[in-house]
């Protein structure tokens, strides 16, 4: 009798052991993760604190869409007050570990603007990290091409709340004096 | 007459450059920011010819890797690809413009300088080319 509750109770033991176990394992929380940054290792959740968090998923060998992107969100940032600026992260994703370092990406980022931070993680963390957050990309081999591969991806500049929200992103293409207006609008909202 | 004129004309202004039929005008090359070995050409090309022609290659001193390649927006997902010419539809502009087709201009040998005249050599089908000076620019 004792030995069935013994080995009943052992078998729980088991199973709810082995179910913690693998949904720690499976569990991704993208908000938790050290990210290597060029200003250093920061999580999500520290950085996302009363401020509205932008974040741009690009790469440098982007000849058209990234310089787009970030040329616009420099211009927008410059004509912002240090007080705006205060309540904002802007953090520039990179897709293309393979070929992009952290010192690059650095360089390439601070061209536009001192405040958009880079960050590169390896291709296992950035899978479920875009995943997460609704991003697509895909390395897409071109043949013929000196290139190699390009990196199919979306385009548009996902916001989150001081929360964590995923808030309406801001369409590629959007100009200067708009981005303005949704930034401003989305800093008022988080007062 | 009317097109030697035509061509004269065309020679005398700065900002365009033409072989027989096909004129060139704006071309522009984004200046990339610094790090960055790869940019991008746009220009505007129009054809005057009575059939479709196509662009084939181009080429410069400032790098050996420069493709044609197109962009589009499949599934809220910019993709590029590179194509193996430019068709250039007959009377009508083809326009090389950011978030389409372009020519795609990676591994700079040295960095370029706002405002600075690049020149690129046009290849065409029917073994014509032209040479054009290309505007760096910082913002497009």
């Amino acid at each position: 009798m004792t030995k069935t509750i013994f080995s009943t109770i052992a078998l729980m033991a088991l199973l709810i052991f082995s179910y913690l176990f693998t949904k720690k394992q499976t569990e991704f929380n993208p908000f938790t993760l050290s990210l290597n940054t060029s200003k250093g290792v920061v999580n999500l959740n520290e950085l996302k604190k009363d401020k509205l968090t932008l974040m741009y998923f690009g790469f440098l060998t982007c000849p058209d869409v990234c310089p787009t992107t970030l040329s616009t969100v420099g211009a927008a940032f410059k004509d912002m007050t240090p007080a705006e600026l205060a309540k904002i992260n802007f953090l520039f994703i990179d897709l293309d570990p393979e070929r992009d370092s952290l010192d690059r990406l650095k360089e390439y980022a601070g061209y536009f603007h001192p405040m958009i931070t880079s960050v590169s993680m390896p291709l296992k963390d950035l899978d479920p990290f875009t995943r997460y957050f609704g991003i697509v990309f895909m390395k897409v081999p071109l043949k013929n091409s000196k290139m190699g591969y390009t990196i199919d991806h979306s385009t548009g500049i996902l916001v989150l709340s001081p929360e964590g929200k995923i808030l309406p992103h801001i369409e590629h293409g959007t100009n200067k004096t708009v981005m303005l207006a949704i930034l401003r609008k989305l800093l008022a909202e988080i007062k | 007459m009317k097109n030697f004129c035509f061509a004269l004309l065309v020679s005398l202004s700065t900002t365009s450059f033409a072989a027989s039929q096909i004129e060139i005008k704006n071309a522009v090359i984004r200046l990339p920011p610094p790090g960055s070995t790869t940019t991008a050409m746009f220009m505007d090309i129009m054809n005057n010819d009575k059939v479709e022609r196509t662009l084939e290659k181009v080429s410069g001193a400032i790098s050996d890797d420069i493709e044609l390649h197109e962009m589009a927006m499949t599934e809220g997902r910019m993709t590029m690809r590179n194509v193996p010419k430019i068709l250039l539809k007959k009377g009508e502009h083809t326009l090389l413009k950011p978030g389409g087709l372009h020519i795609m201009i990676f591994n700079l040998k040295r960095p370029l300088k706002e405002n600075e005249a690049i020149d690129m050599k046009m290849d065409f089908d029917r073994q014509e080319h032209v040479t054009i000076k290309a505007i760096v620019k910082k913002d497009l």
